[in-house]
Order: structure tokens, then C-alpha cells, then sequence
């Protein structure tokens, strides 16, 4: 018999009362272990996707920028067009370090294309900085003519074949899951097969690309350490026949889509957790009345007031584990079910989403419970103290 | 006779709004070690309150209070729950057993707040032979009769081997038949040792015990041994 025996048979002398309060702990656990998922998900996905794309800039055809942000984020094919001899040209201005081409095509939906409604990127593998760093999975050779990388949400594997246009690739290698729709959903290849991929396309009647050799779809600008970005834009502008897209925007503005998105979550959990504290205090400030005799008893026994103290905060405290324990299994439970309607409502909200890894859910998970141990804990402090400080001679006496 | 308690002048004041009453007058007693004594009297006499001062449970508003050789009524919060966990064991009305635990963890209880909790399951098991029980150590506490159940609560109060068992109504709830088995385990306890004083209504278990004193107003009027 010591304090824990104890303290888990007062709780389970009243199981509906016990469950009730778990169940409330756990809810409130549910929602916050919930959120700080997904917001740590995208949070991971953004630095993690972005740092990866490596450009801080992306020069593209005036009036696509809203296209390229969500083919960007979403990975949504987009198909707009430029000339190439642009790259020189923003090669050339100060303060830029290196520039890689790349440019947009979809596949058809129809027998000549494995996939349809696709989106291919072709690039320039001479100066990229973009893809080919990133591959995490590769083929034991050198990519050759004929192969293309896909993106980290891709379901082929290495070494399938997959044809578009009538023209067949292998599928060399994989890149790195990020959450960004671009580097996770699209097909890389060469930009001259790229190209030919065009040449093939007028064989069918049911295709038609709009773009012809030396056409780009954007330029990836990466800057000279301590290049002002600000200055490079300027002097970008002048040329009144595109638009700058800045990484560091895009981050922003997902994070000001994220707030807008988890302000409302925020709150109400953090009224969550005040309501569970105030309901915890009210619930044991009754759970002390009722059992006044029995603490006189303990007193009268030689309880001192510390362990009367620790009685009753021992048993918050397994109800808080408890809840915490049921919130987070809750918690999983629920992102799991709706695992792909979040991506797909994410995916509205132009919002990057990675699933964070097990260690990293499993240490939500662990701070979750911690929590509910803290909020249980905490709105049973001052019952606690009130259990404690009870005369055993009025408190034995109560009632009669 | 070597006193065990020992009232020295002891009154006790309670204040009811702006009213006081006093539950006890100036009262001098002295209890012998191995003594069975009854304290007997009307409803609002002084006797619980003068059981609280013995037991450490309440204190004076003047006089003195000594257990053995030790004054009580002037130690601090602390000193006097070691003389509550060590040296005096209660036994209520109404058996004041935990309804959460069963009956051998309801005699183990003591032990958990203190050192020993190692043996104490085979003590608790020893305490419950000496009131016939042992056979109900597993029973929950509403599975026991109102007289089993205050044989536990008897039983809890000896894991502490206490100097002093003070006993408050303890049959008042209980049948006959219940109630003489109490009388008769107070009786095997006295005759193996142990000091008991009771409170009662009973006039009949008032005449068994070995002394009984009579109070009234706060003040005992007369002692029939």
C-alpha cells in the first residue's frame, strides 16, 4: 500500500466521474497534440522544401507569378513561356551568383503518356543547383540521355520505365520528400528531351505544346553571399516582360496563410486547456469535500498535510496522464483519418505539408502528455492545498 | 498508577458566532497505563472533545495535556502528528474505513504514511487474526458488516501498537450482536495490554469496562469503578 495504490483506487471508486474527466483532458490533448503536428509538418516542410529549392529568386513571364507561387506549393502543372536568352541576361546582372533554367510541360491524357495531366520540368543540367543535389535515390550508375528524376511523392520506383509522348525514360532517381508540390510531384528531365518531347508531340493530333526550342518557363536565381535581393529585383524590373517571384515572399506568405489558418485552432485550444484547468479545480474542490472524513481520517492516522497534498495531486496526476496518454492516441487517431483530407485542404490553401518524422510525432507526443499532466496537475494545486491544510479534528467531524 | 494520560485543568472553548460555549470546565483526569475506562454522558457533554485532547487531535484553550511523560498540548503541528502516527490510535462511530480499498489494505493504511511498509501486509494479516477477520482480508468494505467493518477499523488501529486506543461510540451503529463482539474484543485487548478509552451511550458496556466516569457540562461529576 503506498500513494499510488491509493491514489488509483479513490479514482477508480468513481469510474463514469474518471472517464468523464480523462475524456475532457484528452480531448483538449487531442487538439493540441493535433496542431502542433500539422503546424510543425509545414513548418519542417517550408524550411526543408525551400532550402532545398536553393533559388532566391524566380524570374518568370509577366503575369504568371500567382502560377508559378502555386505550381510552386501545390506542384500543379503550369505551362507559361519565355525566351531563354533571359538567362544570360539575368546571369549577367550584379550580384547574381548562378542562374538555372527550367521549363513547364504537361502530359496528354491519352495512350502515348503513362501518366496524364502531369507536370514535367525540364532543366538544365549544366547549371543546375535545383534537382540533381537533391536525388535521394538513385540508379548505381551516371544519369544518361533517356533518364528522368521524379519527385519524393512519386510511385515509381528506380529503374521503371515510363513513357510520354510516345518517348520512353527510366526512371533514374528520386528526390527527397519535402512537402513542396513542385520538387515532390513533378518529373525532371533533360531540357533538350524536353524539347524533343515537343518534336514528338506533333506526331498526335490531340496534343499540342505551346512552346518551341529556346523557350523557358523560369529562371532560378541564386545570389551572391550577401547580395542584396532587393537591389537584384529592382534592377530585374526593368524589363517590363516579367516578374519576380522571392522565395523568402512565398515562406511568408504561407506563414501568413498558416496563421490565418491555425489562429482559430489556437485559440480555442488554448481555451481548451484554461476551461480543463478551471474544470479540474472545480471537480477535485468537490472531490475534497466529499471525502473530508476520509483525509481527517488520514490526518488522524499521521498523514502529515505534505502526503494528503500528494495523495490528491498524485491522483490528478494519473488523470492527466491518462488523458494525455488517450489525447495523443486520440490525436493520431484522427490525423490519420483524415490524413488526406488535410493534404487535399492544405493543398486549397496553397500550404506546404510534410508529414513530420516518427521521432519527432513520438516527442509532440511525449510534450502532449506532459501537458495534460501539467494542466491536471495544476487545476488540482489548489484543492489540493485546501485537502491538506484540513483540521482532522473539523474535518473528521464533517457532516455530522 | 502510572499514568498514560493525564488533564491537568484543561478547558475548551468553542466559539459559535459570537456566542462560546464551552465544551469542557476545568477538568482534571488521570488514566492509568492498562486501563479500560468508559466515558459516558448526555449528547453535547464534553466527552468526544475530551477524547480529540487525549488523542492529540484537538487542543486546549487552557490546561494541560500530558501522554506519558510528554505534554501534548504545547507541541508544534508536526511533533503532534508523531504522537498521532506513533503513540495513539482512534477508533470511530462509524468504522471510517476507506471504501476505495479492502480490508487489509484498509489495516495496512497507517503503514503508508510511515516507515515499515515493507512487512506490513504480514502485520496487517496479524492485526485481522486478532479480530477474527483474517478470512475477509480480500472482502471491499461493502461487502462487510457494520460490525466487521468496525472490527477492521479496530484492527487498523492496532498496526500501530499503540500506548493509548481511544474509542468514540464505537458500537453506536451496531446491532446487539455486533455490538457485544466489539465490547468483547475491547475487553481481549485490554487483557493483552492494551489501554482503551471509550465513549459511550451504553450503560451496559459503561458497567463492563473496568472504570467509568461520568461527565456532564464539561465536568465529570463521578466515577464508578
Amino acid at each position: 500500500m503506498n500513494l499510488f495504490t491509493l491514489a488509483a483506487h479513490n479514482l477508480f471508486r468513481k469510474p463514469f466521474r474518471t472517464a468523464a474527466l480523462v475524456l475532457a483532458v484528452g480531448i483538449a490533448t487531442a487538439a493540441v497534440f493535433a496542431t502542433a503536428t500539422l503546424m510543425h509538418g509545414i513548418e519542417r516542410s517550408v524550411d526543408h522544401g525551400f532550402s532545398k529549392l536553393g533559388a532566391d529568386l524566380m524570374v518568370v513571364p509577366r503575369g504568371t507569378m500567382v502560377s508559378m507561387e502555386r505550381a510552386l506549393l501545390t506542384g500543379e502543372p503550369s505551362t507559361f513561356y519565355m525566351e531563354a536568352d533571359l538567362a544570360d541576361e539575368v546571369n549577367a546582372l550584379q550580384g547574381v551568383s548562378t542562374v538555372a533554367s527550367q521549363l513547364f510541360l504537361t502530359t496528354a491524357d491519352a495512350e502515348h503518356c503513362i501518366v496524364g495531366d502531369a507536370f514535367l520540368v525540364g532543366f538544365d543540367r549544366e547549371n543546375d543547383f535545383t534537382v540533381m543535389p537533391w536525388v535521394s535515390d538513385r540508379l548505381d550508375r551516371e544519369m544518361q540521355p533517356g533518364d528522368v528524376v521524379v519527385g519524393g511523392g512519386s510511385d515509381f520506383e528506380l529503374g521503371e520505365s515510363v513513357y510520354y509522348y510516345g518517348q520512353y525514360f527510366t526512371v533514374y532517381g528520386k528526390l527527397d520528400r519535402t512537402g513542396i508540390g513542385l520538387s515532390d510531384n513533378a518529373i525532371f528531365l533533360d531540357l533538350d528531351e524536353a524539347y524533343a518531347l515537343a518534336e514528338a508531340s506533333r506526331d498526335y493530333d490531340d496534343v499540342e505544346l505551346g512552346f518551341g526550342p529556346g523557350d523557358i518557363s523560369a529562371v532560378l536565381v541564386r545570389l551572391e553571399s550577401g547580395a542584396d535581393p532587393e537591389r537584384v529585383r529592382f534592377a530585374l524590373a526593368q524589363n517590363s516582360g516579367i516578374s519576380v517571384v522571392a522565395a523568402g515572399n512565398v515562406v511568408t506568405g504561407v506563414r501568413q496563410n498558416v496563421v490565418a489558418l491555425f489562429a482559430g485552432t489556437a485559440l480555442l485550444t488554448g481555451v481548451l486547456i484554461v476551461g480543463n484547468i478551471l474544470m479540474i479545480s472545480a471537480i477535485f474542490s468537490t472531490i475534497i469535500n466529499e471525502r473530508r472524513r476520509e483525509l481527517g481520517l488520514l490526518r488522524a492516522i499521521g498523514a502529515r498535510k505534505s502526503r494528503v497534498f500528494n495523495l490528491v495531486l498524485t491522483e490528478s496526476a494519473m488523470l492527466g496522464a491518462a488523458g494525455g496518454v488517450a489525447g495523443v492516441a486520440l490525436g493520431l487517431i484522427l490525423l490519420r483519418i483524415f490524413n488526406r483530407t488535410i493534404g487535399f485542404h492544405l493543398d486549397l490553401l496553397n500550404i506546404p505539408f510534410l508529414w513530420p518524422p516518427v521521432e519527432n510525432i513520438a516527442l509532440m507526443g511525449m510534450a502532449a502528455i506532459l501537458m495534460a499532466l501539467l494542466v491536471a496537475t495544476l487545476g488540482a494545486s489548489y484543492p489540493a492545498v485546501s485537502g491538506a491544510r484540513l483540521e482532522p479534528y473539523d474535518a473528521i467531524r464533517a457532516g455530522e | 498508577m502510572d499514568p498514560i494520560v493525564q488533564l491537568k485543568g484543561v478547558s475548551k472553548v468553542y466559539k459559535a458566532g459570537e456566542e462560546q460555549v464551552a465544551a469542557l470546565d476545568d477538568v482534571d483526569l488521570d488514566i492509568g497505563r492498562n486501563e479500560y475506562v468508559a466515558i459516558m454522558g448526555p449528547s453535547g457533554s464534553g466527552k468526544s472533545t475530551l477524547l480529540n485532547l487525549m488523542g492529540g487531535i484537538d487542543r486546549p484553550t487552557s490546561g494541560e495535556v500530558w501522554l506519558a511523560d510528554q505534554r501534548i498540548d504545547q507541541l508544534s503541528e508536526r511533533q503532534l502528528l508523531e504522537v498521532r502516527r506513533r503513540r495513539v490510535s482512534y477508533v470511530f462511530q462509524d468504522a471510517r474505513l476507506m471504501p476505495s480499498l479492502n480490508a487489509i489494505e484498509n489495516v495496512m493504511l497507517p503503514r503508508a504514511f510511515s516507515a515499515g511498509r515493507a512487512d506490513a501486509r504480514t502485520a496487517a494479516l496479524q492485526c485481522l487474526e486478532r479480530v477474527g477477520l483474517e478470512k475477509r482480508a480480500k472482502h471491499m468494505v461493502h461487502e462487510l458488516s457494520g460490525g466487521e467493518a468496525q472490527r477492521v477499523s479496530i484492527a487498523r488501529t492496532l498496526m500501530k501498537e499503540p500506548d493509548l486506543i481511544l474509542a468514540d461510540e464505537p458500537t453506536g451503529n451496531l446491532d446487539r450482536k455486533s455490538r457485544m463482539e466489539i465490547v468483547y474484543l475491547f475487553e481481549e485487548l485490554n487483557t493483552m495490554g492494551n489501554t482503551i478509552v471509550l465513549v459511550t451511550h451504553d450503560q451496559e458496556i459503561g458497567e463492563r469496562t473496568r472504570r467509568c466516569i461520568r461527565i456532564d457540562d464539561g465536568r465529570p461529576l463521578q466515577e464508578a469503578a
